[in-house]
């Protein structure tokens, strides 16, 4: 193949690339702009691609539209769920990784089978359930049920990180005299680090940004981002530049995650989940 | 020493390894088995939420169902949403990720970007799009406007193209990700056989159809399980865009039980209809199994 035939393709290649990408993040990046535009800017057509900016509608956001609270109860259920989720799941996912049963494949279409579960299956009975305990709208109701949801992936994934480290590495901690709870701790999950972070990002994005169960089993105490931002929606004259803005503020961890952490997304994603 | 050692010390392991897996199958239990077996008992029974009295009616919310149009043409709608979105997300996704795995420039960024559609708030990509769509100020219309395409009302309040804009939306938000993980595993597969091919002589195409596609086989089928039974129970989006309208043209089989449960309080009757879409749901994987293996 000649040098000038290859320089061409390439170049077509990195132009479908970049066309591609902008197709991608134009939705975002439009959502975003839009967000620090004025209302009279807001509402024009042709739509300005050039005007100046304002934080008007972050301000109000932030102070009249109670972000805050909404922002504390997505992050403590986030956190919780996720420690919960990963705590659990290194526990088991290390078990079914060491274990030598043969029904592990089962195990593995099981795990499947409880993302076929329709989430307004769990959520009713938790609703009716709820109700009658006066749980309904805490913190404990929303962190429950998002578990469920991050809990099976969590596993799934741990099981895949784990069945990828030795076993000799546990064998010569044991040999050391720990015990195998030693060994866990102190060998096999540091080792495992990497996959452990990524689950636990993976479970706290599923999380925050979790709709469903926040909709039917809150109502204003431990509501969360999502609920507030839908909340904009009106039936006339919906507020855009605020939604925006709200909406921009609530993607902001998961782009900042993603961002920095980006290598072990992919990573626990794929190497768990595919190889496991 | 008297009795096994080594015995003695696997019961101690194996007993260990027990052990920690019950927190996991304690939690399971509780938020996901449970409730199932609560719903499907309550899918036989019907809940007034104002009396708070529950009385069994037997088979009968199911033959309500059975006989409701609004629960087939939700069935329908869950199917071409599915039907449409999957091979699109594969085959759009399984192209590009052809495209990009000669890609090693910038590797880091475009994967930062292309997973960022999925990591959003699904609401939040939800009202992205809502915004692009809006009939008056969204850059949707403008552009179909100077195109002559005149969508007075914007298209997610046209019924024939309301679902269609979903369907738009919601392959935006998933085909990057689906890319991602055939990116993931076209790179994961031995040069070596690829490169015994090339000897042999084998096209581009060839090497594609006869060595890429089998290995790259259970990552696939796991792949297409994962998007198909999400895109069966699809609801953000929906639920932003349209809400299930106009006049039922987007609701879907997860939006309608929504409203059955929540909005009518209808509770055994929404239950009855979760455990129809598990049924489907279960017999949909079981039916890519059975093909793809």
């Amino acid at each position: 193949m000649q040098s000038s035939q290859k320089k061409i393709k390439c170049f077509l290649r990195f132009s479908a690339t970049l066309i591609l990408l902008i197709f991608i993040i134009f939705p975002v990046i439009w959502s975003v702009l839009s967000s620090f535009k004025s209302v009279v800017d807001t509402l024009s057509m042709p739509p300005k691609f050039v005007f100046r900016p304002t934080l008007s509608h972050y301000t109000n956001v932030v102070q009249e539209a109670n972000f805050f609270h909404f922002f504390l109860n997505s992050a403590i259920v986030g956190l919780c769920s996720a420690t919960l989720s990963v705590f659990v799941a290194s526990l088991s996912g290390y078990s079914f990784a060491r274990m030598k049963l043969a029904k592990t494949g089962y195990f593995a279409y099981s795990l499947l089978l409880t993302r076929m579960f329709p989430p307004a299956l769990i959520a009713i009975p938790f609703f009716f359930i709820m109700v009658r305990l006066r749980l309904l709208d805490t913190h404990l109701v929303l962190i429950l049920t998002h578990t469920s949801l991050m809990l099976p992936l969590a596993v799934w994934i741990m099981w895949g990180f784990f069945k990828n480290i030795p076993v000799t590495l546990e064998d010569a901690a044991m040999i050391d005299g720990c015990g195998r709870f030693g060994a866990f701790f102190k060998i096999v999950l540091p080792a495992a680090a990497p996959g452990v972070t990524a689950v636990y990002i993976i479970s706290f994005l599923g999380s925050w940004n979790n709709f469903f169960y926040s909709l039917i089993l809150s109502r204003s105490k431990a509501a969360t981002l999502p609920i507030m931002v839908t909340g904009f929606i009106r039936e006339f004259g919906m507020e855009w530049g605020q939604m925006n803005a709200a909406a921009s503020l609530v993607i902001l961890p998961a782009i900042l995650l993603v961002v920095f952490f980006n290598k072990w997304f992919v990573k626990g994603l794929t190497e768990g989940a595919v190889k496991g | 020493m008297a009795g096994n050692p080594k015995r003695k010390k696997w019961e101690g392991q194996a007993f260990m390894l027990y052990l920690f897996m019950v927190p996991t199958f304690a939690i399971l239990g509780f938020v996901l088995i449970m409730p199932g077996i609560i719903s499907t008992i309550l899918s036989f029974f019907s809940y007034e939420l104002g009396k708070q009295s529950v009385t069994f009616v037997g088979f009968k919310n199911y033959l309500d169902i059975v006989f409701d149009p609004i629960f087939w043409n939700g069935l329908r709608i869950s199917l071409i949403y599915m039907g449409i979105t999957i091979p699109v997300q594969f085959v759009l996704g399984g192209s590009i990720a052809l495209l990009l795995s000669y890609q090693r420039k910038y590797r880091n960024v475009t994967r930062i970007l292309f997973l960022l559609p999925y990591m959003l708030t699904p609401v939040v990509a939800g009202i992205q799009w809502l915004w692009l769509y809006n009939p008056q100020f969204g850059l949707i219309n403008y552009f179909l406007n100077l195109m002559g395409i005149h969508e007075y009302g914007g298209l997610l309040s046209n019924p024939s193209t309301a679902l269609l804009a979903i369907i738009i939306a919601a392959v935006w938000r998933s085909t990057p990700v689906v890319m991602l993980f055939l990116v993931t595993g076209l790179e994961s597969l031995p040069g070596t056989l690829l490169d015994a091919a090339k000897i042999d002589g084998a096209s581009k195409l060839q090497e594609l159809v006869f060595i890429d596609l089998p290995l790259l086989r259970p990552i696939i089928l796991v792949l297409l399980i994962l998007r198909s039974v999400d895109a069966f129970k699809a609801f953000d989006m929906i639920y932003v865009l349209t809400g299930g309208g106009p006049a039922n043209a987007t609701m879907n089989l997860g939006i309608l039980t929504y409203q059955q449960s929540f909005v009518f309080f209808k509770l055994g009757y929404g239950a009855g209809i979760s455990i129809i879409m598990f049924l489907v749901l279960a017999a949909l994987a079981a039916i890519y199994m059975w093909i793809i293996k």
